[in-house]
């Protein structure tokens, strides 16, 4: 057996959790149980540091077998666990339909912990150039930055893990996910505002968004103080 | 290759609960090794806290995803990343294990162990050679804790190393604990471990300290401080290396830091015992 057919074969034994298949090739067959378990336990670990708050509103059982569950079907790809599990937010939703606050909380830890080693924000010199066509000009959420929609106070349980642990509750509204400096952080946007970033973000020029808004020009200005001064938005290539 | 030291230099992990402390400057180290993948990232607070730590100390990159064991080549993007971070920091030298993590784009982040036979080395000479192109450096190659020998195996786990160091001139991280793991999970003795060592070619040591697995098997976990049996075989290891770079290797239940200074501290008395 050639060494690539080989390590499929591992590979697809070690996801599928049974290494039973290479028994014949190795001497004490006992070591392959250390590798399966390791990289169970690995994925397993590696969610738990990514959806930390997560995890804690879950508890620890159901996590582990949530996550197990997940790991199964979503090996890695990454050269690193901190980049593992963008799509677990997702699975949770499909596996918890009626209780929206997990997969809404995990999508926040996800967030979060995106913010925490994206690209550190630029100072918005860009937005001084007085040839800007502000009624044309494209722009998009900046590396780190995101906006999350909820229908529930994900973001409040979030917030009071571990100290005063909340009742989850419908509460519909647009999160805003930006990194200052080296802290994560996270807000709800206010009436109108969160509209207008998710418009920006989906590529609608700043003019006509703004005019689809209907909010005032006041109000505009104000955010878009706001955004300049945070680095949350730059312009499109 | 990469030149001989002229004296030994005595290192810590860097690791979270002791970032603090790095930051002050003030930690009697050497040098400090780092986890490659976790500082290959665009910013943040990982990339300040090594731009800030390098400004005190040497810093040795050690990568746990390079894989160089799989067979069907290395990451293009994973080698120009970490090029990006090496050129950044400008670390003594970057260090990655024999062994791999995946295949076909799956990463298991396990270090899975290799067949020692002359297919194996082939790949494993042809995907060191291709990360010292990429980097633009010479490559430290760490000896694995195993937990399984392959029958297909038709060499030792030194005449393996001996020959990626005489094929590529990579040079050698020995893991002593490594040593120690897979001597006891494989019924070998670790002197004829150390005896088939290109000496020369070691640049680096590792000192930590394995778990008990099941079926009498020992884990390398580095979630204990280095034990008897470790230091023992580390003085043997003492009498065979000249000088090179030391460090106390602690991955979980992270201890105060004075405690790990402290088994440094043994380090560098058995050197002085050994030197004698």
């Amino acid at each position: 057996m050639t060494l690539a057919r080989f390590q499929r074969q591992f590979q697809a034994g070690l996801i599928a959790g049974d290494l039973g298949a290479l028994a014949d090739a190795v001497e004490r067959p006992a070591g392959l149980a250390v590798h399966t378990h390791a990289a169970r336990a690995m994925l397993v670990d590696g969610l738990a540091d990514n959806f930390a708050k997560t995890l804690h509103w879950l508890g620890g059982e159901a996590f582990t077998a949530l996550a197990l569950a997940y790991a199964a079907i979503s090996p890695s790809s990454s050269w690193t666990l901190a980049d593992y599990g963008d799509d677990f937010p997702e699975y949770l939703r499909r596996q918890q339909p009626d209780e929206r606050e997990v997969a809404e909380l995990a999508a926040l830890d996800w967030a979060l912990r995106s913010a925490f080693a994206a690209a550190d924000p630029q100072p918005a010199t860009w937005a001084q150039d007085p040839d800007i066509d502000w009624e044309a000009l494209r722009l998009k959420l900046a590396p780190g930055t995101s906006l999350l929609a909820f229908a529930t106070n994900a973001d409040a349980i979030w917030a009071a893990i571990p100290a005063q642990p909340i009742t989850a509750a419908m509460a519909p509204g647009l999160v805003l996910v930006w990194r200052d400096r080296l802290e994560p952080r996270f807000r709800r946007t206010s009436a109108g505002e969160g509209e207008l970033l998710a418009a920006l973000a989906a590529g609608q020029r700043f003019g006509p968004a703004c005019d689809a808004s209907g909010a005032d020009s006041l109000a505009i200005g104000a955010w878009l103080r706001e955004w300049l001064s945070a680095g949350l938005v730059v312009p499109r290539g | 290759m990469i030149p001989p030291l002229t004296r030994s230099l005595y290192g810590l992990g860097l690791r979270r609960p002791h970032h603090d402390l790095f930051l002050a400057g003030n930690v009697p180290v050497d040098f400090v090794e780092v986890i490659s993948e976790n500082f290959m990232v665009d910013g943040g607070r990982p990339a300040d806290v090594l731009a800030r730590v390098r400004q005190h100390h040497d810093v040795v990159l050690h990568g746990v995803s390079m894989s160089l064991g799989t067979a069907t080549g290395l990451d293009a993007a994973y080698l120009s990343r970490l090029k990006q971070l090496a050129d950044a920091i400008e670390p003594l030298w970057v260090s990655d294990h024999l062994a791999w993590t995946g295949i076909d784009g799956v990463n298991s982040h396990d270090l899975l162990p290799i067949p020692y036979t002359e297919e194996a080395l082939t790949i494993v000479c042809r995907n060191i050679e291709q990360a010292q192109a990429a980097l633009g450096r010479p490559l430290l190659v760490e000896n694995p804790s195993t937990y399984l020998a392959f029958r297909a195996s038709r060499m030792t786990e030194w005449e393996f190393l001996a020959a990626l160091v005489q094929r590529t001139g990579c040079a050698l991280l020995l893991d002593v604990n490594n040593i120690h793991v897979s001597g006891h999970n494989h019924g070998c003795d670790p002197l004829a471990w150390l005896d088939g060592i290109p000496w020369d070619a070691v640049r680096q040591l590792h000192l930590a300290g394995p778990s008990q697995g099941a079926d009498g098997l020992l884990i390398d976990t580095h979630d204990t401080p280095v034990p008897e049996p470790v230091w023992d075989l580390y003085a043997e290891v003492r009498r065979r290396a000249g000088p090179v770079a030391v460090m106390i290797e602690r991955d979980d239940d992270i201890p105060p830091l004075a405690d790990l200074l402290a088994e440094l501290d043994r380090a560098r008395a058995v050197d002085a015992k050994v030197s004698l």
